[in-house]
Parts: structure tokens; C-alpha cells; sequence
């Protein structure tokens, strides 16, 4: 119930948070901690140092670029951005996937970069970031930065491209999406507050004769990492979307997963529920993108 | 604050009050507000941050306060259950809580408390919907929440009508 | 079988003359809330003593295992540590906890730290006390165990067959208790039925999880030679044999005292290991020892409720009149018997379920198996048995083509027959049943939501509609332990209550109870309010239980719905009898006939002339003060102890017996959804009708209801423990065992009827476990939902995977 003992450092800047990782082997960054703190509490992590980024100022932002893209500091709340206008308006997908995270408390604490870096099969936003095409700008030491696109963040099950001992995740950058583009993202859970038993982020957008000209579909918790389901892009690219074709296009898109089995699922339900939950999210995406729907 | 040191020196301001205690860095928040400075509205019920009953305010958001370290909340304002009431006159919440019988063995009741404060904060006028949305991260196991949705609502209305004489 | 006799009618009957009918019913605001409101609730862990110290534990990782050897070594180094115990330890300081089974099961050797083995994962191995809570979890961290895994018995009715490993060696087999059941001339009624319906049902494992956990102050004062131990267990007082031969202390030196608890649910029964554990260490440490559960451990090892699995069998006439029931069922009990087997006793008090059932078989097994030890979770016992009745009566009605509301209408126990015997010897005190489940079906538009699932399903869509009725059978006779146990001295269900008038003029009470949410000091103080007319906010209830000031037995405690039937009944009694003081002084110092005084309002008077008058301040003053002017020879003060005992019997040579004193009613109509496509459920209405006898508080009544309903949601749906065949619990914790949010539980729609129990003299019945019937509705309703593909579900839990698979047709 209670963490084993730990050094705790508070950097209030960027570069000594890196220097502190590199020097105190065995600790791990803090940053809203509710995961973190979470795995610590029933002690299946212990680590000798934590070094905690709550006190470093100028990673808690969302900024609309002038070319378009949207800068999100990697320390800015769930909630902010839940909340955040912009976010609602330009990517209903992450704002989805954003409010069905935990609950209000976790939300008031926890962070995207937290999120991102610690990258659970099963968490929300890995799922969002794949289908929006987002890039993760990453910290070295002496100002030194480096951008990984969200396709290539996520390695494995609780790994990331990042390298732990040197590197840290700053900002999170969301490229702008055509005008008539929608997406949306949804979960099965047996409780709302429940990491998902299948989730699929959906992001579609259409050309002026209304056929698919892109499509980025990306699932969670049926992989060690967020699972492209590229079989049901390449169906819907350059049709209408309907029913019919939604349908065929999940088939496509599960078709090479191995779900894995665990005590809330079986590997056969997440796998028959992600063809359902493929199907609707593609449906709902085109609606937005098309505009039928908000 | 710290660097690296066994004990580290806290200081925050707990419903308008001054308190400080020297704590472990892996002192939990909820531990030092309920045995270092004698705060025993926030109950602890679970291990891994789902209960609620722990529930907070923290720097004007509401936070499971067992899962934040008490080192974090050097220099902030918490607001407990405790400070709900002035001058012995119970907060419209506690009031509506009250009337509408939406607890019963009281246990999680601090924090759907905290986590109602926050909801009306930022929304004063709430669907049933929201409501339960907002305290979806509070376990009750007596009441079925139909009477703790009731009396959210009840002091929304009252907390939102023009006051009276 | 029939209604009872009137001699036996007669005995139960109690008086209400007492009662003035000015404050019951009313909703009052609970007293409880105010200070749970504003944070101010007494809980164990607010407990803070000087010098306190802290107690963790070291758990089994295994669910059966030798234990071939410990160092504790590291953990007795560390610094703040105070005290490492093992279970070698605890054997040198107690006799092994006592067990309620005959023989051979008796043998089984149980103490509260595994000696030799342990027989489930969570089990407690060693014990640390420390400075702190933190330094505590440490040093149990560092303690080795040198553990030989066994083979884990898993399932109860494979822990009966020859050559299963044993839980308990010394017992011979896995085998608890077995009782046979037979009342009523079951062989005819099967052997002349038009058709007998067969099913196997499944009752599945859930707790409690009440958001606090177990907890414990021990604090010895060896100045005054007290052990005073402040708990969270529901019946300290039943447990008070274990802590007074565990510490060698007299019941006088021991101090049990119970304030809020922050709900229990039945998990807090069984937590008497850890006040005689913190006990021990206090006494040993000269210090208070502090323990508090985790939410891990908890769920692990505090309390489950006993699986049950029964294969069922009706004796049914083609007008769909069930004649007769035979069962065989197995109880899986988990691995120490320490609330248990009453199990497979507790049942018989619903013998036949709601119905006019002739006769009743039940071939009953308690089975150890390398699980958490089970006890009486909210609807111990009644709710699983209840389940295989309802359960039965769906597969009946759909066999005949009948509706299932009808089928239970026709053959529900009738109002003409109410007080009503069992073939069991159950008596169902009053209600009028089948009126109450037609007031259920409009309330809830049953015929309107029948027509729109045709509509519906027309639309390929799946909804259900489950009725279901159930009973909250309140108050136990303890004697339904003699029905495995003949020899155990334990017998009846009786509770005490202390009413004071203090000098002020205010009242005082104390209760033999240790609630849990369930508004008694609202109630009670309602109910004394109520007989002598006091204003409610002079009346002020003792907080919890304290064996100093309260007045028990050794049933004292809340649990098994107990407080409305026993509880209240004493303070009526009480308060009663004080009313009959007061009156008698007042006829005194107003030379008034004694049967000319009034009580009204806080005061009396003389009805042939109202203007002498005098209030109960001033008739305080002289009982306890100014004692020449009482009547001459009356015994000064205004206490009134008053202890409730019904007519309860010991069970005859045929196991008939009462066994509990009222009997409640609801009806439970929930229509529900499934998604076809991903077997999700989903809740759309939910209106239940709920006949607790005479409602005392109906606040406390309706947040009772809602809090039944949402348990047996959670338990259909939500909830379940998922052991695997090593013992291992898959589901420990609050990431995995789902405990439902606000989002979950629908709105709940809850409609009353009011049949006033005869046999409590307030009218009221106890009501908070509910019966279960919430399980029963929900699964009842998602079984119609699947029935275009007859579907049939024989558990209590329903998953969507296990729905998705019915839909596809194909099976696990």
C-alpha cells in the first residue's frame, strides 16, 4: 500500500532533469504519477530516485502553431487539454479518448508526455496519437531535441523509443487535418473507468468528391503496442464509406491480430470486438468528416 | 525542500490554516494530512487509486491525495471536507447531502463531497449525466448513488438560485 | 404449507400500545449524517493514541503450500521494528480458534497465523509491529518463507471425490458438514407431478468490499488491567469467547467498542483474527497496536461469500403449480470454517422461497476448499437459495409457456395464509404477496415494456424482462446451527437496549448493535421519539457499540438484517417500559390516577385536568435527585433496560424450525439490453417494490433498497473472483475486482407497500439485505433477452463474452 523508500529530486529545469537521470541510476521520472505511483504503491516497481518534473516551468502548454500544428507541452494536464477548445474543435478523436480516461482525479493529475512515455498496452492516448499522426518531440542533454513520429514512439509493451537514461519526452506536436476530416475514438469496457478491453482511435478525411483520401485506424490493448490496422485503411481509401464497406474494412483490419487473453477478456472477444468497434469508429469518423455529424 | 534527503520538510495551507511536518519522500499525501496533522475527513479505502474516498482539493482541482506525495504539495492549498463549513454553517453540498440521505455509513462521503465541489465549480447546472460522469471516480458500496446524484443536484439548484432576503 | 396455528400465532404477537404513531414514517434527517457529512466520523484508523504502534502482514503467496521454513531475522533488525510473530509464536500464546463443526471437521486446526501450511493465497504468515505503517510494510517485505506448494483443491465437488488433496489433513476430508433435508412428503409429490423441470445452477464468489477496510485498535492499559479494542466487526460480542481465551482476560476486563464503520456488508465478521492478533501485541508491547487492512489484502483474504452450486429438481403440475422442490448443494466454504457452515442452515429459513411449496428436499454439502474463508455476505445464505428458486420458476414458465410473473403469481403464498408456516417450520409473518407483485407490474408498465419488446425484437434487437421476487428473512434464530451441529450451545436471536431519561430531562440510549450505515441511532431514536413523545433532537443514541455501556448478548451485532426485528423491538421495550415509569411518577406528584396520565410532547398530564401538568425535566430531577418525593418504595432513576427475546425454538428432531422473525417482500422488475454485437448489457429501466413492514425512516428504508439493488447489479454483472487451479486469486485488487461507479448503476425506481409485521412490536421488519433479488432480476431479464435463442444461464454472473457467445451461437 505504501512505496518502498526513494531519493526525490524536484529539477526546476529541463536540463537538470536530465542530468539527474543519467546520474542516479534506477530512477524514473514523476510526473502526474498516476501510474507511476500507482505500481510503486503495490511495490511492483521500486525505483531508488524519483525525479519529479511538477516543478519545472514551460512544459505545461497548448499552442496553436502558425503553420497549423498544435504544440502541447508534454507536462499539460489530461483535463487542460480535455477541456481545451481547440482540442475539442480540431481533434475530437483525442478529446474522446481524453474523457474516457480514468476519472475527474486522475484527469486533474495526470499528463500527456507521463502518458505517452510510459506507454501502456492498454492506456487511451497511444492509440489517439497513432491515428492522428503525431510527432513526439524528445530532450537530450544540452538543448538537444529530436521529434519520433507516434508510428515509431511505440516499441513494445511499456517501452518507447526513448532512451531511459537520457532522454525525456517534451512536447507532443498534432499536425493540422484537411477540413473535411473527422475522426473520433471509442472503447469497450465492462466499466466506464476501466483501462479498455478493445479501443480503436479513427481519424478519416475526405476529398471534395466525399471518398476517403486518408485513413489512420489504430487499436489498443490487443498488442503490446498501438496496432495499425493498415488491412481496413487500404479497403476504405478512395470509396464512400458506408455500412457494407465499413464492415468489410474491420475484417480486413483484425484479421492478422492476436489478441491477448487476461482476466477482464478473452483473446477471442477482444478479437471479435475490435471488428465491431473498427466498424463504428469508421462509420462515426466518416459521418464527421463528411460532415453528417459533429 | 530537497535534495536527495531522508526527511523532507513540508508546509501547506489546509482549509485556510498553516501546517507543516517533516515526512518521508514516499510519504503519502492522505498520511501526512490524516496522521501527521490529525485531518481525518479523507478516509483511505483502496490501494491503488480507485476508491476516491481520499479525494481532495488541490490547488483549485480535485485529486486522489493517496496518490500524490506529500513532498508534491509543498507551498499548496488544500481544501478538505472539513473546510467545507463556515463558522458552523454546513456548505449548500453538505446541506443537500443531509436532506437527501446520500450517505449512509459516511465513509466515501469526504470525498464524493470534494469531487461535487468541483463539478459545481466548473458547472453549476449539471445534467444527471455529468453528475455521475464526475463522480465516477468515487466508490460508494451503501447508497447505489441514487440519492448522492440527487443531492448534487439539489444543491446545484440551490447554489445557483438568487439568495433570498 | 399452511397458515399457522392460531396458539403459534398467538405466542409470536406482540403489543404496539406503546407507540404513538407521531414520529415513525417521517424522514426525518439521519442524526449519523451531520458529522459524516462534515467529516467528522469516528472510524477505526481516526483512532490516535500516544505511543501507538503499527501491525502489517506477511501474506501466502500460494493457495496451498507447506510451510518448510521462515527467517525473520532481517525484518526483527530493522530499526523501529518492535515485534515479529509467526505462527509458531501464536500457537505458544492461544489455543487454536474453536470450530462450530462436529466432528470431524472439528479437528481442522485454525489460527489466525498459518502454522505448518497455508490454505489460501492471502492467508497471514507472520505478523510485524513497527513505529509506523510504512516501516511496518517494510520489515514484512523482509522476511523470507521457504514454502512447498501443494496441489490446490479448487472445486468443491472434486474436493469431495476419494483422493483429493486435503485442506486440513487432520480432518480426513475436505468435508465440512452434510445435512439432508426432508420436509414434507417430497417422494409423493414427485412421483404424482404432471412433469418434473431439472436444472444445475451456479451461485458465483463476490464480497463485500465495503470502501472501508477491516481494521483494528488494540490498546492494553496495564494500569487498569483493560484491553480495550476498538473494531469494525459487526458482533464483537460473538467473538468474545476467541478474544478472552486468546488474551486469558475475563469479559469484564475486556473493552470492545465499535463506532462508525464504514460499511460491511457481512465481510466484517470474520475479522475477529486481527482483534485478537493486535490484542496479543498489545499486551505483549505494553503499547496500542494499529492495524488496517489494504484494499489487496481485503479482497484476498477478509471475507467471500460461499459459492453454491445446486442441482435442482421441481415436482410441477401442468398448471404450472410447483408441488415440491429436491436440491443436492454443494457450499464452497473456502478454507477455514469460521463463520460457516452456517451456510447450509441459513437457507431453510426460505425454505420454499415465496411459494406455497408442499415439500422440500435438500441433500447439503459444506466443502473446504483453498480459497478465502467465506461468511455471510449481504444476503448470506438466503440470496443464492432464492436465486435456484427464482431461477427454477423462469425455466418452468418458459417449459410451460407461461408468463413469469403469472407463474409466480400462481403460486405465491397466499394473504389468506399469512402468518404462514413452511414445510420447514419457517413462519412468513404477513404481507400481502401476490398483491404486491401486481402493484410491482404497473409501477413498472410490465405490459407496456412486453409490448415494446416485441417491437424491439422485431427490430433485431435483444431486450429482457426479469421478475423476480424475494424476501429479506430477518432476525436469525441462532439455533439454525444445531441443524448441523446439535451439540452447539448457541441458540435464539436476542438484542439489548439501554433507554435513560438523564437528569436534564434529555434521553439516552444505548443498542447491543454495531451498524454500519444503516441509520440506527436515526431509527432508533424515532422509535423511542415515537412512544414517549419526545422531540427527536433530545434523544441521543450512543455511537456504535461499546461492551461497557451497551446492554448484549452474546447476539448482539448487526447482521442478517437483525436491527428492525430485534434491535428496535428492544428499544420499544425499553422505552416502553420507561414511559410506564414516568407515567407512574407523574400520577404521583400530580395526585392524578395513573390511568388518567398523558405523555405528550415532553411532558405529562392529568386528562381530567390538562392544566396540572408536568414535564419530564422536572420529573427527571426527582428521580435522580429529589428522591422523597417519588412514590414511596418506587427504586429512583429512569433507566429502562429492556432485552427483545421472540418465541424462537430449537430446531425438532426433523430440522423444523423458525428461524427468523419477519419476513420481508419486494419485487424486482429490470428490463435489459444486450448489444449484439459486443454482448454488452445495459440496464434500461429498473422499478422495484419493497413491503419492509411498518417503515420507521423511509430514507433509511429507500437508501437500504437502493444499496440491495446496486450490490446485486454489481454481483450480476461486475463482480466475480476468478481463482486459477494453482489458487491463485486472478482478481486482487481494484484494478480487476470491479466495483461499479456511479456510471453503472442506473436509476433506480423504488415503490412501497406497507403490511405491518405482528410480530415486532414496532411493525417494522428487517429489510437491509434484500434477499438478492437484484441478482436473480438481473440475470433472469438478460436470460429473456437471449430467449429467441434459447438461451438458458445458470449463473449468477453474466459476461459479455459469455452473452457474445450465446449470440453466436457458439459455446464456451
Amino acid at each position: 500500500m505504501r512505496p518502498a523508500p526513494f531519493e526525490y529530486y524536484a529539477p526546476e529545469t529541463v536540463e537538470d532533469a536530465l542530468r539527474l537521470l543519467e546520474e542516479k541510476e534506477g530512477a524514473k521520472l514523476l510526473a502526474g504519477g498516476q501510474s507511476l505511483l500507482a505500481l510503486m504503491k503495490l511495490r511492483l516497481l521500486a525505483p531508488s530516485a524519483l525525479i519529479d518534473l511538477n516543478r519545472i516551468n514551460g512544459l505545461r502548454y497548448i499552442r496553436e502553431e502558425g503553420n497549423g500544428w498544435l504544440s502541447i507541452g508534454a507536462m499539460t494536464l489530461y483535463d487542460e487539454l480535455e477541456q481545451s477548445p481547440v482540442v475539442r474543435t480540431r481533434y475530437p478523436a483525442l478529446r474522446e479518448a481524453l474523457y474516457r480516461l480514468g476519472d475527474q482525479q486522475v484527469r486533474n493529475r495526470g499528463t500527456i508526455g507521463g502518458s505517452l512515455a510510459h506507454a501502456d498496452p492498454s492506456a487511451n492516448l497511444p492509440p489517439a496519437m497513432v491515428a492522428l499522426k503525431a510527432q513526439i518531440v524528445v530532450a537530450r542533454r544540452n538543448g538537444e531535441r529530436r521529434t519520433i513520429s507516434a508510428d515509431d514512439f511505440f516499441v513494445d509493451s511499456f517501452t518507447t523509443a526513448l532512451d531511459p537514461e537520457r532522454e525525456m519526452l517534451v512536447e507532443v506536436r498534432l499536425p493540422p487535418w484537411p477540413r473535411m476530416s473527422g475522426g473520433t475514438y471509442m472503447k469497450l469496457s465492462k466499466r466506464e473507468i476501466d483501462f479498455s478491453i478493445v479501443e480503436v482511435a479513427a481519424q478519416i478525411s475526405v476529398d471534395d468528391a466525399g471518398n476517403v483520401r486518408e485513413a489512420r485506424i489504430a487499436l489498443g490493448s490487443v498488442a503490446p503496442k498501438p496496432y495499425r490496422a493498415t488491412g481496413a485503411e487500404s479497403v476504405l481509401l478512395g470509396s464512400k464509406v458506408d455500412e457494407g464497406l465499413a464492415a468489410r474494412a474491420a475484417e480486413k483490419g483484425v484479421e492478422g491480430l492476436e489478441p491477448p487473453s487476461d482476466v477482464q477478456a478473452t483473446g477471442w472477444y477482444r478479437k471479435e470486438v475490435s471488428k465491431v468497434l473498427v466498424k463504428r469508429a469508421i462509420l462515426k469518423a466518416w459521418r464527421r468528416a463528411t460532415g453528417v455529424e459533429q | 525542500m530537497s535534495e536527495g534527503q531522508e526527511l523532507v520538510h513540508v508546509r501547506v495551507r489546509v482549509n485556510g490554516q498553516p501546517y507543516e511536518a517533516d515526512v518521508e519522500p514516499r510519504t503519502l499525501l492522505i498520511d501526512m494530512l490524516r496522521d501527521n496533522l490529525g485531518i481525518t475527513g479523507p478516509h483511505i479505502g483502496c490501494d491503488t487509486g480507485h476508491c476516491g474516498a481520499c479525494t481532495v482539493i488541490l490547488n483549485g482541482r480535485s485529486v486522489k491525495s493517496c496518490m500524490v506525495l506529500a513532498v508534491q504539495a509543498d507551498g499548496s492549498e488544500i481544501l478538505t471536507v472539513e473546510g467545507l463549513e463556515k463558522d458552523g454553517q454546513l456548505h449548500p453540498l453538505q446541506e443537500a447531502f443531509w436532506e437527501n440521505h446520500a450517505l449512509q455509513c459516511g465513509y466515501c462521503t469526504p470525498g464524493q463531497l470534494m469531487s461535487a465541489y468541483f463539478l459545481l465549480g466548473r458547472n453549476p447546472n449539471p445534467s444527471e449525466d455529468e453528475i455521475r460522469k464526475a463522480i465516477e471516480g468515487n466508490l460508494c458500496r451503501c447508497t447505489g448513488y441514487v440519492n448522492i446524484v440527487k443531492a448534487i443536484k439539489a444543491a446545484a439548484l440551490k447554489m445557483s438560485s438568487p439568495r433570498a432576503g | 404449507m399452511s397458515k399457522a396455528s392460531p396458539e403459534l400465532i398467538s405466542l409470536y404477537t406482540q403489543d404496539s400500545a406503546a407507540l404513538t404513531l407521531k414520529w415513525l414514517g417521517k424522514p426525518l434527517k439521519p442524526k449519523e449524517d451531520h458529522r459524516l457529512v462534515r467529516g467528522r466520523g469516528a472510524f477505526v484508523d481516526d483512532v490516535q493514541l500516544p505511543r501507538m504502534a503499527y501491525a502489517a502482514f506477511l501474506r501466502s503467496p500460494y493457495g496451498h503450500a507447506r510451510i518448510k521454513g521462515m527467517d525473520i531475522s532481517r525484518a526483527k533488525s530493522m530499526p523501529g521494528v518492535l515485534l515479529v510473530w509467526t505462527g509458531d509464536d501464536i500457537k505458544k500464546r492461544m489455543r487454536p480458534l474453536p470450530q462450530a463443526t462436529p466432528p470431524p471437521a472439528r479437528n481442522a486446526i485454525d489460527y489466525p497465523l498459518a502454522v505448518d501450511k497455508v490454505r489460501f493465497q492471502g492467508e497471514p504468515v507472520a505478523m510485524v509491529v513497527a513505529e509506523s505503517r510504512y516501516l511496518a510494510e517494510d520489515a514484512a517485505n523482509q522476511i523470507d518463507v521457504d514454502y512447498e506448494p501443494l496441489p490446490a483443491v479448487m472445486d468443491a465437488e472434486k474436493a469431495l471425490e476419494p483422493g483429493s488433496p486435503l485442506v486440513h489433513e487432520e480432518v480426513g476430508s475436505n468435508m465440512i458438514a452434510h445435512v439432508h433435508y426432508k420436509w414434507g412428503d417430497v417422494d409423493y409429490y414427485f412421483q404424482h407431478a404432471d412433469m418434473v423441470v431439472d436444472a444445475k445452477f451456479h451461485y458465483h464468489r463476490f464480497t463485500g468490499a465495503p470502501i472501508e477496510p477491516n481494521a483494528v485498535v488494540a490498546d492494553y492499559d496495564e494500569r487498569l488491567d483493560v484491553m480495550t479494542v476498538y473494531c469494525n466487526n459487526q458482533a464483537p460480542m460473538e467473538w468474545l469467547p476467541q478474544l478472552s481465551a486468546g488474551l486469558n482476560m475475563p469479559y469484564p476486563k475486556l473493552r470492545v467498542v465499535t463506532r462508525d464503520i464504514g460499511g460491511a456488508f457481512g465481510t466484517k465478521l470474520i475479522n475477529y483474527v486481527y482483534m485478537v492478533l493486535a490484542s496479543l501485541a498489545s499486551k505483549e508491547l505494553r503499547r496500542p497496536v494499529k492495524y488496517v487492512e489494504t484494499r489487496t489484502e481485503n479482497l484476498q483474504a477478509a471475507a467471500h461469500n460461499a459459492e453454491r452450486t445446486c442441482y435442482v429438481s421441481a415436482a410441477v403440475q401442468r398448471d404450472g403449480t410447483v408441488l415440491a422442490i429436491r436440491m443436492k448443494c454443494i457450499d464452497d466454504d473456502g478454507a477455514y470454517s469460521r463463520h460457516e457452515p452456517a451456510g447450509m442452515t441459513v437457507w431453510a429459513q426460505v425454505s420454499t422461497g415465496l411459494y406455497r411449496i408442499k415439500a422440500l428436499e435438500n441433500d447439503f454439502y459444506a466443502v473446504f476448499t483453498n480459497k478465502c474463508p467465506s461468511t455471510s455476505i449481504r444476503g448470506f445464505s438466503r440470496a443464492p437459495h432464492l436465486f435456484m428458486i427464482e431461477r427454477i420458476m423462469d425455466r418452468i414458465a418458459r417449459k410451460l409457456g407461461v408468463d413469469p410473473a403469472e407463474i409466480r403469481m400462481r403460486n405465491l403464498v397466499r394473504p389468506e395464509d399469512m402468518p404462514y408456516m413452511t414445510p420447514s417450520g419457517g413462519l412468513y409473518d404477513s404481507g400481502n404477496w401476490p398483491d404486491g407483485l401486481k402493484k410491482a407490474l404497473e409501477a413498472a408498465d410490465y405490459q407496456g415494456w412486453r409490448r415494446k419488446q416485441e417491437e424491439l425484437r422485431r427490430q433485431g434487437r435483444y431486450v429482457g424482462i426479469g421478475v423476480v421476487v424475494g424476501s429479506d428473512s430477518a432476525g436469525p434464530n441462532m439455533a439454525q446451527v444445531k441443524m448441523y451441529n446439535p451439540g452447539l450451545p448457541y441458540t435464539s436471536g436476542t438484542e439489548g437496549a439501554l433507554v435513560q431519561m438523564t437528569p436534564d430531562g434529555k434521553v439516552r440510549v444505548t443498542l447491543g448493535t454495531s451498524p454500519q450505515g444503516m441509520g440506527h441511532e436515526t431509527t432508533a431514536a424515532q422509535v423511542v421519539a415515537d412512544v414517549l413523545d419526545v422531540d427527536y433532537d433530545d434523544i441521543y443514541v450512543q455511537t456504535g457499540f461499546d461492551s461497557f455501556t451497551s446492554i448484549y448478548t452474546m447476539h448482539s451485532g448487526t447482521y442478517g438484517s437483525r436491527f428492525a426485528p430485534l434491535g428496535l423491538s428492544a428499544v420499544y421495550l425499553a422505552a416502553a417500559r420507561l414511559k410506564a415509569k414516568l407515567a407512574k411518577i407523574a400520577a404521583y406528584m400530580l395526585r392524578c390516577n395513573e390511568l388518567d396520565v398523558v405523555l405528550d410532547g415532553g411532558k405529562a398530564f392529568c386528562r381530567t385536568d390538562p392544566q396540572r401538568a408536568v414535564d419530564f425535566k422536572r420529573i427527571a430531577r426527582v428521580a435522580y435527585g429529589n428522591v422523597n418525593e417519588m412514590p414511596p418504595g418506587m427504586e429512583p432513576g429512569l433507566y429502562s433496560i429492556a432485552i427483545f427475546r421472540p418465541p424462537f425454538q430449537n430446531p425438532d428432531e426433523n430440522r423444523r424450525a423458525n428461524l427468523a422473525l419477519t419476513y420481508s417482500y419486494n419485487v424486482h422488475v429490470v428490463v435489459v439490453e444486450v448489444d449484439p454485437e459486443t454482448g454488452m448489457p445495459r440496464i434500461l429501466n429498473y422499478v422495484a417494490l419493497e413491503d419492509s413492514g411498518r417503515i420507521v425512516n423511509p430514507l433509511v428504508v429507500d437508501g437500504q433498497v437502493h444499496g440491495a439493488i446496486a450490490h446485486g447489479i454489481a454481483e450480476a454483472l461486475y463482480e466475480k473472483y476468478n481463482y486459477d487451479e494453482n489458487g491463485n486469486l486472478l482478481n486482487s485488487n481494484f484494478v480487476d475486482y470491479l466495483v461499479p461507479t456511479a456510471l453503472e448503476i442506473p436509476p433506480l425506481s423504488v415503490v412501497h407497500t406497507e403490511t405491518p409485521s405482528p410480530f415486532t412490536p414496532t411493525g417494522a421488519k428487517g429489510m437491509g439485505e434484500g434477499g438478492g433479488t437484484a441478482v436473480q432480476a438481473v440475470i433472469s431479464a438478460i436470460e429473456d433477452a437471449l430467449s429467441p435463442l434459447g438461451a438458458e444461464l445458470v449463473d449468477s454472473h453474466a459476461d459479455p463474452e459469455t452473452i457474445l457467445r450465446i449470440l453466436k451461437g457458439s459455446s464456451r
